[in-house]
């Protein structure tokens, strides 16, 4: 299957966002109101892209993201531009715990790609169709996921964060970061198995 | 399908007007002074905390407080003209009819003066299971007296 980078939403690695620079973010902190908007569109898409992929494509995914954006306002004052975290990734950090903790509220499950996801391109209907069946099984397969192996898994596979960018994002331990990845791909791995055979 | 398929997963967009109202929040959430509210795992802290403290001064008081030992009870003084004199022991046996023609002339009452316990009697206590019984039947007669006849009727 070969990647649609230019269909907008459509699967691929999230773009890494360019970062804001120094002196928006200064501005954010004044709660300047240009200066928030441009923070809020240089992160909505990563935001949107890992929430929705932690907790399945819907309208809480804008609730959430909503929320997420609120904490870091309240949070700029104590960021530190000049330490080892990027905006983006401090901002996911914010976004994994956020969807973590919706999960654990409302136990959502995925919501299904057939539910959500009317046909996104003009692709021939069979080549559609077999696509949905596809991206429905990751769904599944991801939807048996423990939440924190799911967390790593996203960031790690849709976000390229490295194995340390990961372990600060989330407040763990590099080698928990580690053995957390292992599982979550060998689960995956096995999981998938049957629709390849398929 | 190998993971790699996996990158093909459709991440979802925001809507166009994310941002802005996204940004209207963050300026609702930043100008509304925020409530101060208790997390629920402090809430339990301070109480048990405060449990703690309550629990610690009690005990101090308790423990440096010195102990006062109650003070025996006064012994009832026993009624001056109630005499345990022979005579009035043999008019509590015979009956007031024959007292009363043998009463001699008037003796002074003697003061009743009774053993009180020491505490630093050298004595041993004595056995609690003989004579325990014994001690609890004992009774305080009743007594009148008459104004001169120097002698009381007790009825027991």
């Amino acid at each position: 299957m070969a990647a649609a980078p230019d269909t907008p939403g459509l699967g691929v690695v999230a773009p890494r966002p360019e970062e804001i620079d120094a002196a928006t973010l200064e501005a954010c902190r004044k709660r300047d109101r240009a200066s928030l908007q441009r923070f809020v569109l240089t992160y909505q898409r990563t935001v949107f892209a890992f929430l929705s992929r932690m907790l399945g494509h819907g309208p809480h995914v804008e609730d959430v993201a909503q929320e997420v954006f609120v904490k870091a306002c309240g949070g700029l004052p104590r960021f530190d531009p000049s330490g080892p975290a990027r905006v983006s990734t401090w901002l996911l950090g914010i976004a994994s715990h956020a969807a973590i903790d919706h999960r654990r509220r409302n136990r959502r499950k995925l919501v299904s790609l057939e539910e959500v996801a009317p046909g996104v391109d003009a692709r021939t209907p069979e080549l559609e169709q077999q696509r949905r069946e596809l991206l429905g099984a990751f769904e599944r397969a991801a939807s048996r996921l423990d939440d924190d192996q799911r967390a790593v898994f996203v960031l790690a596979e849709f976000h390229e964060l490295g194995m340390a960018e990961i372990a600060r994002t989330l407040g763990v331990p590099e080698n928990t970061v580690k053995t957390r990845l292992f599982r979550a791909r060998e689960r995956m791995r096995a999981m998938l198995e049957g629709v390849r055979e398929e | 399908m190998t993971l790699q398929d996996w990158k093909q997963w459709p991440a979802q967009d925001p809507p166009a007007d994310f941002a802005e109202r996204t940004v209207e929040a963050m300026l609702r959430a930043s100008a509304s002074p925020r409530p101060r509210r208790l997390d629920r795992k402090w809430a339990f802290g301070l109480a048990f905390a405060a449990t703690l403290a309550a629990a610690g001064a009690w005990a101090a008081v308790e423990l440096t407080r010195p102990r006062v030992t109650s003070p025996l009870p006064a012994t009832p003084p026993a009624p001056a003209a109630c005499a345990q004199t022979p005579e009035a022991t043999a008019a509590r046996v015979a009956g007031p009819a024959v007292v009363a023609s043998s009463a001699p002339s008037v003796v002074p009452p003697a003061p009743i003066v009774r053993p009180r316990p020491s505490a630093t009697a050298s004595a041993p206590p004595p056995a609690p299971s003989a004579s325990a019984p014994e001690i609890r039947n004992i009774r305080t007669p009743r007594c009148e007296c008459a104004p001169n006849a120097g002698f009381c009727t007790c009825v027991d």
